[in-house]
């Protein structure tokens, strides 16, 4: 297992090399094949690994007798079913820094969608990408790599470094192949993430070497990492602040309200596989540093700051974004706006910090990448046609591109959280999961589920429906022409998935529960012992935080 | 019956439909084209019979028994469940995908798949020539098999999966014709006012399964002892349930304030509109409150409010009828009255525990004998569109009695059902719901509430009459008059068109006289899950509330006709003498205006504030942050100008602040 995962990592890595190798004597048809083909066969060998990890771990039977696939501690919250670890760095008899693959029930389906994404974006790129090509995808499939990367690490080196080498291809997507305000867009996204991870960085630093101090000798990975802090919790005082810190990179990542604004720039000036990258996988990246290193190393904290102030965020931004997309009037704004309040569901059920709520996290991760993925083709789709992305300037399309208009209506619903379609399996766990530690903040987001209905129906309505008229598009007006098949194969893997797990969401859910159920057995536990922490504690903790968190950025 | 069968016969009803809206999807636009009903009529005729398989042999064979009678509170019936597959399983949130039909679910189910059997066999004649016609198949089909897949719900999670599905059916079949601007707007409105109601209706499952521990229907609703217990733990939680499950009952049953959207979904195909939205996805909202019963019964407030929004939106859509002068339009305030009139019953339990089960009997009643002389009625005006090249202003044609005759017949009918004329379907069910009302009206605690109720309820019914009147004598008597676009000689409806309305006449004609008074329906609906059956002795008609009504119906008819045919001029000097009635009549009492100033402006206005704010403030404090190094490395820059007289300068300060340095420590 764990060599095809090697595979599946390495075949994006060297299809962009050769693409750079050759980029001279590539022209943009054979640039894009050989994308189309390394991305492909990544995609191919991601879901043998996927089929292959349910095989090995997945017990239809339910007798409960998985065989321990690791060496991570039981008592860990971070149980990789496949690994592969060898020294590295530093080997003293004090400090055995190793670097650690593995592989979990969460990060294989996220390595399943990252591949399939990245092959849609090479899909819609075909046509609208004709500068400088072989090495925009070479940027496609490096930032590929590192997304897979990031899935694939468990230690906080390996980690860290893949979590960083994603900006640098997207940066240059944006800056290169973006809008007319691209450089703009590429410096604040880039910069903004960038200060936020130094901080995460810092964070992480102070953790392994305070844990190094106390005798952990690999403290860089992390089931060791988080098996020891279970047994020996870092101290209320530390814990808080080290929490922020870490969290401070994630937070902008994801991102959460009040740190979204580079978030809707970097989309409506990014490509269009830009924007698929972006929304679907790398904002994931967020989460997923979440659910991986904080709520496993920081599980009072979590429980104390994260479940009161970022549930509290999430539901502004659920709100909050909600209400911006209705007023966009660019339809990919608006659906960057989506993203935000999207992104709060998510966040809102992770900061649950039970069963349903971070089940529900995962699922809404996933399901927002493939409907929000699917809307921004679509719009990718409408601007190649039109070259505008202003609902003003749109409408009743229905009548002149009917297959777009029913992927539009049915990728819609999906995203507002249908029943029967996967957004709402995700939705619905992430705020009944809340709704039980937090019965005002659920209330609150699913005011949401009505927005959600409200802005996208409005664009719905305004663009594809109603009677035809169509901006001037050059000279050729009646060339414009329905779906084609590339843009079909483009978006019905997506479209074919939303359905699958709408209808059978337990597919998906029982790859993920052993991973979920670790995290939560670790929260619980924190739990059943921690008293609650009285509100003068907490905010005495907030403000040390802060002061901390402060000092870290000067440095 | 074997149990396969049985197993057999449930899955058929829903997954026929199913299966007919996959294949005309799929094939309808390229290879069955203007065939496309074949599989829709075949699904619904397959289900339709399988219904009354299940009403009439399976359910009946099964008894009581299933459940120990002895336990005190325990409410069970006969029941059939059958088990699919396991849905969402997290946590403590368990939703598999099962069927589980009783009494209730029966009698619904034969309703349903009967009124769109028939609804289906007209709109391949109204439909004929529309380019969407495999669309149209397609949509209803769907619609069809997630309407009886709500009804056969076993646990709340189905059923509000299938409540959402019922929604976008009729979300894509009112924006049928989505060229039409106003066809797109009423399909947006439908859904996002209906998404309301369902922010109520998750935050109602939310509470339930976080005090049951469940959403099953059994494990919920059968044992009261259990629901006291919930109660006793946590005081007032159980209103506070029923609360929210009636806030998505009103956005899907169009109650005040969230009736809106109803009238504008006028915009969708007729026959959409005699089969969603009048005939059975407005009356789910009923059917959850029925099905609710044993909850509703310890929120004696939740019933209270059930009532007086019921006789409010009652009154109100009946006192907008009476002005319209859209024919669509006056039936569409009529359904959301007569709605409005279910729900006032459903409510009267909280008068004493005895009426509980005559109130929730009547109310589903109503809205059974409701879907045939609506759907009929709906469905006449269907043919009346189409004969008049889809003109449906009323001052535009009359006199259709003579070119229509089939039409005008079966409307006839259709139209003296709803007002209530003696025998026809629609008298005996207003007639419980009133006789129940009257009961509850003499009860001790909240005698004069439902007095007031009665009164209300008794006032919409003569107005019920008259304005059905009104619509029946602009249309088809009178001066003989066609628009221009009906051409000279209007076509009466094909046979494909005149039989369902035969049908359907002759079912708004008899039905309620077959179960009404012989007590057929309410012993079999009183065997559904939570409610207690009456002994069959208590059970009598009421005479007196039915001379009430019948002289009430008959008076409003007489009333439209001395108004629309013996004196015509009568309507207009009313108007004009009371002009500001008129106008709030007319104007629909400015409900959407004033959501509209209320609600939907103040919400755009926050989101214009908030992108203002996004760009203005959050994202100007980063920019601002952002700008901080720059800001500090220009006190340094100051220095790096370039020019080497001033670098040697520096460098000749900083030998001689050395040497002083140096100096002055020694």
């Amino acid at each position: 297992m764990i060599a095809l995962l090697f595979i599946t990592l390495a075949i994006p890595a060297v299809t962009s090399l050769l693409l750079m190798l050759f980029r001279n004597s590539l022209n943009q048809s054979s640039s894009r094949w050989i994308a189309c083909c390394g991305s492909a066969v990544a995609l191919l060998f991601s879901v043998l690994l996927l089929s292959q990890y349910k095989a090995v771990t997945v017990d239809p039977l339910g007798t409960g007798n998985i065989p321990a696939l690791s060496s991570a501690d039981a008592s860990s919250a971070v149980h990789p079913k496949a690994e592969f670890r060898r020294p590295w760095l530093a080997t003293t008899d004090r400090l055995q820094l190793e670097m650690y693959f593995g592989l979990d029930g969460i990060s294989v389906t996220m390595i399943a969608l990252t591949t399939l994404l990245t092959t849609c974006s090479v899909l819609i790129s075909w046509e609208a990408i004709k500068d400088r090509a072989s090495e925009f995808y070479a940027a496609v499939l490096i930032l590929e790599t590192g997304l897979i990367g990031v899935f694939c690490s468990f230690d906080l080196v390996l980690f860290y470094i893949f979590f960083e080498m994603t900006l640098i291809p997207l940066f240059f997507m944006i800056a290169i192949w973006g809008g007319a305000d691209r450089r703009w867009a590429a410096i604040k996204f880039f910069l903004y993430t960038l200060a936020g991870s130094l901080v995460t960085l810092s964070g992480l630093i102070y953790v392994v070497l305070y844990v190094a101090k106390q005798g952990l000798v690999n403290p860089t990975s992390i089931p060791a990492l988080s098996a020891w802090l279970v047994a020996n919790p870092l101290p209320a005082s530390l814990q808080v602040p080290l929490f922020l810190a870490v969290s401070a990179g994630f937070l902008i990542k994801v991102p959460v309200f009040p740190f979204h604004t580079w978030l809707p720039l970097a989309h409506v000036e990014a490509p269009t596989a830009g924007s698929v990258m972006l929304a679907g996988v790398l904002l994931k990246l967020g989460s997923y540093g979440f659910l991986r290193i904080c709520l496993p190393l920081f599980p009072e904290a979590s429980l104390s700051i994260g479940l009161p102030v970022i549930g509290l965020l999430s539901v502004i931004g659920i709100i909050y974004g909600s209400l911006c997309a209705l007023a966009q009037k660019d339809i990919k704004k608006l659906v960057a706006y989506s993203s935000v309040a999207h992104l709060g569901f998510c966040m809102l059920g992770l900061f649950a910090l039970n069963t349903e709520g971070i089940t529900g996290s995962i699922l809404q991760m996933i399901n927002h990448g493939l409907s929000t993925g699917a809307l921004f083709l679509i719009v990718g789709m409408v601007y190649e046609r039109y070259h505008t992305r202003m609902m003003d300037d749109l409408g009743g399309l229905a009548t002149r591109l009917p297959l777009i208009t029913v992927s539009m209506v049915f990728i819609s619903m999906s995203s507002i959280g249908l029943p029967g379609l996967n957004g709402f399996v995700g939705e619905f766990l992430s705020l009944a999961g809340m709704f039980k530690e937090n019965r005002l903040y659920a209330a609150l987001g699913t005011t949401g589920v009505v927005l959600g209905a409200w802005y996208l129906l409005t664009a719905v309505q305004r663009v594809f429906f109603g009677t035809l008229h169509e901006p001037h598009h050059g000279d050729h007006d009646d060339e414009v022409s329905d779906m084609n098949a590339r843009e079909f194969m483009a978006i019905a893997p997506l479209a074919v998935l939303c359905l699958w797990i709408g209808l059978k969401p337990a597919s998906l859910i029982e790859i993920i529960e052993p991973d979920v159920k670790a995290v939560v057995d670790v929260l619980q536990g924190v739990r059943s012992v921690a008293p609650a922490a009285t509100t003068a504690e907490v905010e005495n903790q907030a403000t040390d935080a802060i002061v901390f968190a402060s000092a870290r950025l000067e440095e | 019956m074997s149990e396969e069968i049985q197993q057999l016969v449930l899955w058929l009803i829903p997954v026929a439909p199913l299966a007919s809206a996959v294949i005309t999807a799929l094939l309808g636009p390229k290879l069955l084209r203007y065939k496309s009903h074949l599989p829709c009529w075949s699904a619904l005729a397959v289900s339709f019979v399988c219904s009354l398989i299940l009403l009439l042999k399976i359910l009946p064979s099964m008894g009581s028994a299933a459940v120990d009678p002895s336990e005190v509170g325990t409410f069970a019936g006969p029941q059939v469940l059958v088990s699919g597959y396991e849905w969402l399983n997290v946590g403590d949130l368990h939703a598999n995908i099962e069927l589980r039909a009783d009494s209730i679910t029966a009698i619904m189910l034969t309703m349903v798949t009967g009124v769109s059997l028939l609804v289906s066999i007209f709109g391949s004649g109204y439909m004929s020539h529309d380019p969407g016609y495999p669309r149209f198949f397609a949509a209803v089909s769907m619609f069809v098999f997630s309407m009886c897949m709500l009804v056969l719900s076993g646990s709340f999670a189905l059923l509000f999966v299938f409540w959402e599905a019922v929604g976008l059916c009729s979300y894509l079949l009112i924006g049928f014709w989505y060229q039409k601007p106003a066809a797109a707007a009423a399909a947006k409105k439908a859904f996002v006012v209906n998404r309301i109601g369902d922010f109520g209706l998750i935050m109602g499952i939310f509470l339930i399964w976080t005090n049951f521990g469940s959403l099953d229907f059994v494990t919920v609703l059968s044992d009261s002892a259990r629901i006291a217990a919930v109660e006793v733990k946590n005081p007032g939680v159980i209103q506070l349930i029923c609360f929210c499950l009636f806030l998505g009952a009103m956005g899907k049953s169009a109650q005040f304030p969230l009736q809106v959207w109803l009238p504008d979904a006028m915009e969708g195909p007729t026959p959409v509109s005699a089969l969603i939205h009048a005939a059975t996805m407005v009356t789910a909202g009923v059917y959850l409150v029925a099905r609710c019963t044993p909850l509703f019964v310890m929120a004696p407030n939740a019933q209270l409010a059930v009532s007086a929004i019921g006789a409010a939106t009652a009154a109100i859509a009946a006192l907008t009828a009476l002005t319209q002068m859209d024919l669509k339009r006056v039936l569409a305030y009529s359904t959301v009255s007569q709605l409005g009139f279910m729900f006032m019953a459903l409510g009267c339990g909280a008068a004493s525990a005895e009426l509980v089960t005559p109130a929730v009997t009547a109310g589903m009643f109503h809205l059974f004998t409701h879907a045939f002389f609506k759907a009929l009625l709906f469905l006449a005006a269907g043919s009346v569109m189409h004969a008049m090249g889809d003109v449906i202003d009323m001052r535009r044609f009359s006199g259709l009695k003579h070119a229509l005759p089939i039409t005008h017949w079966t409307f006839l009918v259709g139209a003296a059902a709803l007002a209530g004329v003696p025998l026809l379907a629609g008298f005996w069910s207003k007639d419980d719901i009133l006789a129940v009302l009257s009961e509850a009206s003499h009860s001790k605690e909240h005698g004069l509430f439902f007095g007031v109720i009665w009164a209300v309820a008794t006032g919409t019914a003569f107005l019920t009459a008259f304005y059905t009147f009104r619509a029946y004598f602009m249309t088809f008597c009178g001066p003989e008059k066609f628009p221009a676009e009906a051409g000279h000689h209007p076509h009466e409806a094909t046979p494909i068109m005149a039989w369902p309305l035969r049908i359907l006449a002759v079912c708004a004609a008899l039905i309620g006289l077959a179960v009404g008074p012989t007590h057929l329906f309410a012993n079999y609906l009183q065997k559904t899950m939570g409610l207690t059956p009456v002994p069959p002795d208590s059970q009598h008609l009421h005479w007196d509330v039915m001379a009430l009504s019948s002289v009430v119906a008959i008076a409003g008819i007489g009333l439209a006709w001395m108004f629309y045919v013996a004196s015509p001029k009568i309507p207009g000097a009313i108007a004009s003498a009371m002009k500001p009635l008129y106008l709030i009549s007319q104007g629909k009492f400015f409900l959407d205006e004033i959501l509209k100033a209320l609600v939907v402006l103040p919400l755009v206005g926050i989101a214009k504030l908030a992108t203002v704010f996004d760009r203005g403030v959050i994202d100007c404090i980063v920019d601002s942050i952002g700008a901080i190094p720059k800001a500090l490395s220009s006190i340094p820059r100051q220095f790096h100008t370039g020019v080497v007289s001033s670098y040697a300068g520096f460098m000749w300060a900083g030998v001689v602040a050395a040497v002083v340095l140096v100096l002055t420590m020694f």
